[in-house]
């Protein structure tokens, strides 16, 4: 039985060419395959000292994803605080063009009693009712109790349960890689959940934004209202000064 | 320079002959006003502070007689904004009494903005406990007009401020009502664990390690997610190590909990003083034994 040409060459003590990982197979037989057991110029100390620096990386890496996700929730957590406040600023907008309404509505009435004995009475136009905001807080209906609820029903997600880490030092290197896979599922698991989160707020971000939109709409025509009257009452102040 | 200085002299000048001679036709004080305002530009052009502030407060004045209270009020903002420059303290007791005019003309909002300014003036000045009584005049002034995120968020400095001052259940007590407040709401619930981590930090630097405990029952009472959280990890593993009297188990938490989310200034000085209470204990404990 011919020995393949990789084997003779790693058996010479030269490791093949191109290859950073040594535990990739890709140019080695299939795994399935009896493979002789050939000497490597690294050590079985090497090797487990990579696996765990490989390791290592990958939960440092882990650990950035988290951090990133953690900073990118705070942010979140910011602009809805931004979002709420620029709700309840148009609601006083829309509150106050409402009052000035009322104020015009005496002012026309004024203005519509001044004016000589034999002058024409005068109407002020009007194009629409002004309303006024629509009730508020139709963004913060979440009953307390939701969560609650859900968790009763059995459809809550899975709370996080942090694992109680027994400090055991780590002896073996394969104990080692096991820790670091531990520290990298727990840090998986709270990306998760992070993920989870940020997703729940774009969708709540969404909703308020389109809820702002719909808000802004009868603002827009209740100023356009008050504009188109308050440019009569003008016309009619100027005519009677004109007398 | 000098040219700006020397005509706002000049208007000044006019705006007081204005004052003394009489006012047979239109209103003396408003028309002195008027001149003054015009000085007080050119002072403020000749970057001329102190005078520019004085000037807008004889225009205040000016006003008050001819009993415009929202004009003087807006004046007093302005000798406000000159004395910044120069001397906060002066600054604050203008835009005081601009807030007790924009209060008798019902300008609550106004009113509310100015005290939430003065509360940052003197946050400025380290001048604690001022900053707490006038953020929480705009806290309540907020509310009355209806303004919730903005009053949340004057609570949330005057919690701030309470637990710098050691008055920490007073500071624990506010943190879990804006908790309270914000839970029901789709977008501010997200704040919540932040807010009560807050409260919990507070609760640490009482050093009553069963208070601790007691709180974090009524968080997740509060936040059923709580316990699934980070913070709650955090303030549990803070309030073991407390109760141990272990310092590094403190320590580590801390280190842990930092390395992801950054804690804030105010948070490490809490959690310093809260450590250095607990070095304390473990000093104490080693020179009985």
């Amino acid at each position: 039985m011919s020995v393949p040409m990789y084997n003779k060459q790693n058996s010479l003590g030269t490791p093949p060419p191109h290859k950073t990982n040594p535990f990739s197979d890709s140019e080695g037989p299939s795994r399935a395959q009896s493979v002789p057991v050939r000497r490597t110029n690294q050590s079985v100390q090497e090797l487990e000292d990579y696996a765990i620096t490989k390791a290592r990386e990958t939960t440092h890496k882990v650990n950035d994803c988290v951090r990133a996700a953690e900073a990118i929730r705070e942010d979140a957590t910011q602009t809805m605080l931004t979002l709420h406040r620029q709700g309840e600023q148009i609601m006083r907008s829309h509150q106050v063009a409402a009052d000035i309404e009322q104020d015009l509505t005496v002012s026309e009435k004024l203005l519509g009693s001044l004016g000589g004995l034999f002058s024409k009475s005068w109407r002020p136009k009007r194009n629409h009712q002004i309303k006024g905001p629509v009730s508020g807080n139709n963004y913060s209906a979440t009953t307390a109790n939701d969560t609650e609820q859900r968790g009763k029903l059995g459809i809550a997600p899975a709370r996080q349960e942090y694992p109680s880490h027994v400090q055991t030092t780590p002896v073996s290197a394969m104990e080692k890689v096991q820790a670091e896979r531990t520290k990298q599922d727990d840090a998986l698991s709270d990306l998760c959940s992070t993920l989870g989160q940020l997703k729940e707020m774009a969708v709540d971000m969404g909703t308020e934004i389109d809820r702002q939109n719909k808000a802004l709409v009868p603002l827009s025509d209740d100023v356009d209202e008050l504009n188109f009257r308050l440019k009569g009452a003008n016309q009619r102040g100027r005519r009677l000064l004109g007398k | 320079m000098g040219d700006h200085e020397g005509h706002g002299v000049d208007f000044e000048k006019k705006a007081d002959q204005k004052l003394s001679g009489w006012g047979l036709f239109g209103n003396k004080y408003e028309e002195a006003a008027d001149l003054l305002d015009r000085a007080g530009s050119f002072f403020k052009l000749a970057k001329n502070w102190s005078r520019a502030a004085a000037v807008y407060k004889k225009i205040a004045d000016c006003h008050l007689q001819g009993d415009n209270k929202h004009d003087a009020a807006s004046a007093y903002v302005e000798a406000a904004n000159c004395y910044k420059k120069f001397s906060l303290q002066d600054a604050a007791q203008a835009l005081n009494s601009a807030v007790n005019l924009f209060q008798e003309i019902s300008r609550l909002n106004m009113a509310a903005r100015y005290s939430k300014d003065i509360g940052e003036i003197y946050l400025q000045e380290q001048d604690l406990e001022n900053a707490a009584v006038y953020l929480n005049r705009a806290a309540d002034l907020f509310d009355s007009e209806g303004q919730s995120s903005q009053a949340n968020s004057m609570t949330q400095k005057i919690a701030e401020i309470y637990a710098q001052l050691e008055k920490y259940q007073k500071a624990t007590e506010l943190f879990e009502e804006i908790a309270r407040k914000s839970i029901n709401n789709n977008l501010l619930k997200y704040g919540v664990r932040g807010t009560l981590l807050n409260a919990g930090i507070c609760q640490l630097c009482r050093g009553d390690v069963v208070a601790i405990n007691n709180s974090l029952e009524r968080y997740q009472d509060i936040d059923p997610t709580f316990s699934g959280t980070r913070e709650y990890k955090l303030l549990a593993d803070l309030a073991a190590s407390t109760d141990e009297g272990d310092v590094g188990k403190f320590t580590d938490a801390v280190k842990e909990f930092d390395s992801m989310t950054r804690l804030d200034p105010w948070k490490t000085t809490l959690l310093l003083k809260a450590k250095n209470e607990l070095k304390k204990k473990e000093e104490d404990e080693d020179d009985l034994t």
